[in-house]
């Protein structure tokens, strides 16, 4: 059963554990203004916002895909879908900023469109009373990046974008998650059934009890295995609720490297924001990394992109941090936890070093020491919100005139992120010169890798 | 691997090129960690 708000009114839904916000919303409830497109989180024909309630008391809203996003994770918080933000005769000012802009012309990117607005529009008027704060286009790029819109083409859609700042009145009418309904259920629970442990402790033993139940977390990899390949999860576990989860702690490991460690959930901000202090140089884009996804997918349910790579995916290249799992094989009573570098994490295509019952609980994301330099280059077809066909990350360092401590890594170009580390007589050592950047490794990569 | 963008050919080919254009970089006069440059995280959108 999941209890949420629906623009407001309160709903009591039955849905079995691997139906998507969108199933639910056209299928179960007859809102047919969020429309599918690619049912796979690129498109953003499915936009709707997603409120939760912060520690201040105010309700954040993110954008989400709801094609990918599990109907149970709507437990507790506040859905607003394109139906609800017009009052009687008078338009939300995203609505309005559309029409008067002519932003629409087949209309069927609009309702996702109109959502992704709307959630830009609640957040700068949070952000500066009841007046939004002026747009800037990095803001509008990151917000608008998940929508993609086939016929209008982006320059009216863009002019509403920044017509509707000139709007001073809000959607402060827009439903508040109902704190009754925070609490994930915790009764018995059947063999199919959503869970939601809320414990990490409950988490593992979840896991021990079902080791076949599949873990989500954003659901943006894992939901595709339900709208492309049409599998059936009668068990899924949920880990968004997991308060050890969501944390970031600054810390040197014992081999006396400094860095974070990063825990999947909690303020998505946080993690961009040691990201951005592992990585001084970042030159994002958009205010995104800009490696990463549009807004739908990046909100704080999810990992971050191509540093959390829990189930691997070709597309990421991982720097050299380290992975942390729990709930391995019990050692006496307790809860085994291991680290591994996360070279030795990815195994093979989708496979990695996670045991049955394992989870991982955070990722090291070390810092770069001031003398090193670093390049990281994505290569896709849209610059937010596309998988990469080719990444690449190099690191390395001059001394006297020397390449030293070279690594290099690319993302796209094997089944696993492919590294490759110079030693002496490889591409350390080597005088950084026309003929070629790193002599053995190089060569070996252009021989070896099938991509 | 299903879920992987663009051709092998494509992928390889763009590798070899994110390579030459990190032996550009590399090769170049200023070597300077200090700037901004010298760490950058950037996105190359390539339509294909
Ligand atoms: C539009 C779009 C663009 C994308 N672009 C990129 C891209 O550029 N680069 C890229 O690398 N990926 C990309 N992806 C793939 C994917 O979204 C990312 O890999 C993302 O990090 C997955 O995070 P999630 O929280 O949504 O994972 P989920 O789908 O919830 O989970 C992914 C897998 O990890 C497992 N899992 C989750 N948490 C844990 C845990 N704590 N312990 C153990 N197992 C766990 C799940 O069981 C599942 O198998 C993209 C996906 C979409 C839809
Ligand atoms: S239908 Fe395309 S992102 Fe959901
Ligand atoms: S109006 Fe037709 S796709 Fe956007």
């Amino acid at each position: 059963m999941i209890d949420f708000l629906l623009n407001g009114q309160p709903r009591r839904c039955e849905a079995s554990p691997d139906t998507s916000v969108l199933e639910l919303l056209r299928d179960t409830l007859g809102q047919t203004g969020t429309k599918e497109g690619c049912a796979s989180g690129d498109c953003g024909a499915c936009t709707v916002a997603i409120g939760e309630g912060d520690a201040a008391g105010k309700t954040r809203y993110h954008a989400a895909n709801a094609c990918i996003t599990p109907a149970h994770q709507l437990q507790g918080r506040a859905l607003v879908t394109v139906e609800g933000l017009a009052r009687g005769e008078t338009l939300h000012p995203a609505q309005a900023a559309m029409v008067e802009h002519h932003g629409s012309q087949c209309g069927f990117c609009t309702p996702g469109i109109v959502m992704s607005l709307f959630t830009l529009h609640e957040s700068q008027r949070q952000e500066d009373g009841e007046r939004p704060a002026p747009l800037t286009p990095e803001r509008l790029e990151a917000a608008l990046g998940g929508n993609l819109c086939r016929c209008t083409g982006y320059r009216p859609i863009r002019d509403a974008a920044l017509a509707m700042g000139d709007s001073p009145r809000g959607a402060s009418r827009v439903a508040r998650p109902s704190p009754d309904a925070a609490a994930p259920a915790t009764e018995a629970t059947p063999e199919a059934a959503f869970i939601q442990p809320t414990t990490l402790e409950a988490l593992i033993a979840e896991r021990r009890a079902h080791p076949e139940a599949p873990i989500v977390a954003g659901g943006t990899d894992l939901w595709l295995e339900v709208t492309q390949r049409l599998a059936r999860f009668p068990r899924v576990v949920d880990i968004t609720r997991v308060d050890e989860l969501a944390a970031l702690e600054e810390t040197t490991l014992e081999d006396g490297r400094a860095g974070w460690w990063i825990w999947r959930r909690g303020d998505v901000r946080a993690p961009g924001a040691a990201v951005r202090r592992a990585l001084p140089g970042v030159r994002p884009p958009a205010a995104s990394s800009g490696l990463g996804p549009g807004a739908q997918p990046r909100h704080p349910g999810r990992q971050h992109r191509q540093r959390l790579p829990h189930r691997r995916h070709p597309a990421g290249a991982a720097r050299p941090g380290r992975a942390a799992m729990a709930g391995g094989p019990r050692d006496g009573d307790g809860m085994a936890e291991r680290e591994l570098p996360l070279d030795d994490f990815f195994l093979d295509y989708k496979k990695t070093a996670l045991r049955e019952g394992e989870v991982i609980r955070a990722i090291f994301l070390p810092r770069t020491e001031p003398e090193r330099h670093l390049k990281v280059w994505k290569l896709s077809k849209r610059r937010e919100d596309d998988i990469s066909a080719v990444l690449g990350a190099f690191a390395w360092r001059i001394e006297e005139g020397v390449l030293r401590d070279v690594r290099l890594a690319f993302g796209g170009m094997a089944a696993i992120p492919a590294t490759r580390r110079g030693r002496r007589g490889d591409a350390g050592g080597a005088v950084p010169q026309r003929g070629g950047l790193c002599g053995g490794p190089c060569r070996r990569w252009r021989r070896t890798s099938s991509p | 691997m299903s879920d992987v963008r663009g051709s092998a050919d494509y992928r390889r080919l763009s590798a070899a090129n994110l390579l030459e254009r990190l032996r550009l970089v590399v090769t170049a006069d200023d070597q300077d960690t200090t700037s901004t440059s010298a760490r950058e995280v950037m996105l190359d959108a390539y339509a294909h």
